[in-house]
């Protein structure tokens, strides 16, 4: 006799990506605009001068390293972030004291422009690497605080009752019960705040003088070197989607075991 | 009564306040708190503190109108047909990741400083998270909702704009109060690179000009500019739509 | 003895026959403040269960059921009183006494296999030889073995219940505590597992104690259906069945004992004036 429930449910998830055929429009329009478009054009050179302008910029030995400071910053800005956010994410989901007392405040530092940021810090810190980090930490931060905060508070009692039953010790309860549970929130967060970080590492570069591609492409507008321009916003287009789609390989594979409905998270 | 939420805020500027006045935190440029707020008067009556703030909020504003109004247009086509899901969805996602500051010397080259270019990097920023939610606010409409309006009779047009828009309604505000917050940050880096106006410029004149108290000033307006929207926007969402956002309170 | 416990049973009388009782709880009070309120939910609470006897707990919702199972789990403390496990005084989780929650998908951990869940409790104090063996009987006995492996959000409710109830079994309990253990399975699922109970309890001789809010439930499984009731709370009836031990979800429900049971128990917990 088939005993009750040996039915089982498969193991799913969400899409990591939509179907590729949706990149269709996308290349139709990179398409007929290098077949259109005027190479000599000022403001819209086509695609295949971007090319040019790569190598241009390459050649005098600006694209690589500047990559590879932006990437640089964004991992090392991202781990931070990770780590002081599940820390403090935990510290107010934990503590009803700790969220009346800072909530008001966190409420406005998240809030606070990052452009607006950046200027401050460097009058405060000055020209440096340090001074940028903070910046980006301190805005990539939220969402993986939001998360966690919300992770905490939800873990159901019954599971930790249950853990105390069975005789688990408190720094068991916490290794066993606590830190694998919020483990999904964190990632979410992250997984949140990875375009977040990107896009506050270029603005850093952007607004103060410390190197990198969000340098590189403001130096080349003044310098009206159009093609280069969208030669960097390409690159920078293809680092968005890498640096997306690592961390959203990396959560699902850290997720694998959970049921997809954690796959959802807050965005704000 | 948040007493201890109270307590911390106005702790931490004493404390700001004391350290610089007895010297512990010498930073060169972090003045204490009240000769910040004295600088006011003075960017009131020479700087055009007021202007600054009513040009930015404006454009932010406008971007922001933009950017809803595209959004709602392409988020509906995407959101109620998965063939135009299917065919686009992708390209989307793409120029979604593509951080959106990295477009601010693309228009500012093309369009020039001008209000103009603004407007247009802001809406463009602005437009994706509104889009995305829109588009799967329509997606996630419960089932039976759609068979109870088929059942009903209901057209087409109405079943969207009286069933699934509405249910979808929780989710639209919250892509709109990201495309807010989005939209002023695009407009102050654009006023901050590009065009020399606003609250934006105002932060980088001062920067310049080695007038912390001014500079604190601008950066103050701006983040308050944002809560203040955002407070807005909440407000007056609660008070149009009250009814479809029982499950919105944060 | 097949009396059926009577309106006048007074509770000392009603007490088993045991020299040392498995479990006792000792004039037993809970309270706690909630927003500067006190409030008492149980006073002055006294039973006994004895081994091998199957004691089952209903009343109204809020009565603090829950409580009570989770004092005598050592989950909660006791605001005065005490509780004894054969005779020694306790107030934290023993392994002798294990409890099995209702919200399963709660109390496992969803992102361990049934096998990991199952050997929460005891991995970290036996070897790994001596936890495999472990794991595997208690799987064996609660029929999951094909699904060691499998998640707990891929198999059905019932299948989780069991995963918790062999989660319990690996710590080889003396009592085994459950609180609505079935309440949110259905009907058919909800009889397979209430026979598995009595089946396990059978081959391995432990004390259950159980809460539910299903009058059936509690006279099919119990020797004994202690009823909760009052604020602050106690034990207000007793009503022994009397059925045998052997039970059929069929006969053993159109039994005269059974109905008997069941009248007093309902008029007792809906009130004769329903």
């Amino acid at each position: 006799m088939r005993l009750p429930g040996t039915r089982r449910r498969p193991r799913s998830g969400r899409p990591l990506f939509p179907p590729l055929v949706g990149l269709a429009p996308l290349a139709l329009v990179l398409l007929l605009w290098q077949l259109f478009g005027d190479p000599d054009s000022v403001n819209f050179p086509p695609p295949g001068e971007w090319v040019e302008a790569t190598k241009a910029v390459q050649d005098r030995d600006l694209l690589l390293p500047a990559l590879e400071q932006t990437l640089a910053v964004f991992a090392v800005a991202l781990v931070l972030a990770a780590v002081i956010g599940a820390a403090a994410g935990t510290l107010l989901g934990a503590s009803a004291f700790a969220r009346d007392a800072f909530g008001p405040v966190a409420e406005f530092l998240r809030n606070f422009p990052p452009p607006a940021a950046v200027p401050v810090a460097v009058l405060l810190l000055g020209d440096t690497l340090t001074m940028s980090l903070i910046v980006i930490v301190g805005t990539a931060v939220w969402p993986i605080i939001l998360n966690t905060e919300e992770a905490v508070r939800a873990i159901p009692h019954v599971r930790i009752n249950a853990g105390r039953a069975l005789g688990l010790s408190r720094p068991r309860q916490i290794t066993t019960l606590i830190v694998p549970g919020v483990l999904p929130a964190v990632m979410i967060g992250v997984r949140v705040a990875t375009p977040i970080c990107l896009i506050v590492v270029l603005l850093a570069e952007m607004l103060a003088s410390t190197g990198g591609v969000g340098h590189l492409i403001l130096e080349r507008q003044r310098m009206y070197d159009s093609a280069g321009v969208f030669a960097c916003l390409a690159i920078v287009g293809v680092l968005g989607l890498l640096t997306s789609a690592t961390v959203g390989g990396l959560e699902r594979v850290m997720l694998r075991n959970w049921p997809p409905s954690h796959a959802e998270g807050k965005s704000t | 009564m948040n007493l201890p939420g109270l307590v911390v805020p106005v702790l931490l500027v004493g404390a700001w306040e004391l350290l610089v006045r007895i010297d512990v935190l010498t930073f060169t440029y972090l003045p204490p708190p009240s000769d910040i707020v004295a600088a006011v008067g003075g960017l009131v009556t020479d700087d055009d503190l007021a202007g600054r703030v009513v040009h930015t909020t404006a454009i932010a504003l406008l971007a922001w109108a933009v950017a809803l109004a595209v959004a709602l247009a392409i988020g509906t086509a995407i959101g109620l047909s998965p063939k135009t899901w299917r065919l686009s969805m992708a390209s989307i996602e793409v120029m979604r990741t593509l951080p959106a500051v990295a477009l601010v010397p693309v228009v500012l080259l093309v369009l020039g400083p001008t209000v103009r270019a603004e407007i247009v990097v802001a809406a463009y920023a602005a437009c994706w998270p509104m889009l995305i939610s829109v588009a799967s606010g329509l997606q996630g409409a419960p089932p039976r909702l759609i068979d109870v309006a088929r059942q009903m009779r209901l057209s087409k047009t109405r079943v969207v704009f009286s069933l699934m828009l509405p249910a979808a309604a929780p989710l639209i505000l919250s892509g709109a109060r990201l495309a807010l917050g989005i939209s002023l940050i695009v407009v102050v880096l654009a006023e901050m690179v590009g065009n020399p106006q606003g609250l934006g410029a105002g932060i980088v004149e001062m920067q310049m000009a080695l007038q912390p108290e001014s500079m604190w000033v601008y950066v103050l307006c701006v983040a308050l500019l944002g809560t203040a929207l955002n407070a807005a926007l909440l407000l007056t969402a609660r008070l149009s739509f009250s009814n479809l956002l029982v499950k919105d309170r944060p | 003895m097949t009396e059926v416990g009577a309106p006048e049973t007074d509770l000392p009388q009603a007490r088993p026959a045991d020299a040392v009782p498995r479990l006792e709880v000792r004039d037993v009070s809970v309270s706690f403040t909630v927003k500067g309120k006190r409030r008492t939910i149980l006073e002055g609470v006294s039973c006994e269960i004895a081994r091998d006897e199957i004691v089952g707990i209903v009343g109204r919702s809020g009565t603090g059921k829950t409580t009570l199972l989770n004092l005598l789990g050592g989950i909660l403390r006791p605001s005065g009183g005490g509780i004894l496990l054969d005779g020694e005084p306790f107030d934290k989780p023993v392994d002798k006494v294990i409890t099995v929650f209702q919200d399963y998908n709660q109390a496992l951990l969803p992102w361990r296999t049934v096998r990991r869940n199952v050997s929460l409790g005891i991995e970290r104090r036996l070897t790994r030889a001596e936890v495999t063996d472990r794991v595997d009987r208690a799987l064996e006995m609660t029929h999951l073995t094909d699904n060691a492996n499998d998640l707990p959000w891929q198999l059905s409710g019932g299948m989780q219940q069991r995963v918790q109830i062999a989660r319990a079994l690996v710590m080889e309990p003396e009592v085994l505590l459950l609180d609505e253990p079935f309440g949110a399975l259905d009907a058919m699922t909800r009889a397979t597992l209430q026979d598995d109970l009595l089946r396990l309890q059978r081959e391995t001789g432990f004390t259950v104690v159980f809460i539910t809010h299903d009058v059936d439930e509690a006279v099919y499984l119990a020797d004994r259906v202690l009823v909760l009731g009052g604020s602050p709370a106690n034990v207000v009836r007793e009503v022994v069945s009397g059925l045998p031990s052997e039970r059929d979800q069929l006969d053993t429900r159109e039994s005269p004992l059974f109905t008997t049971a069941r009248r007093t128990l309902a008029d007792e917990l809906w009130g004769e004036g329903r």
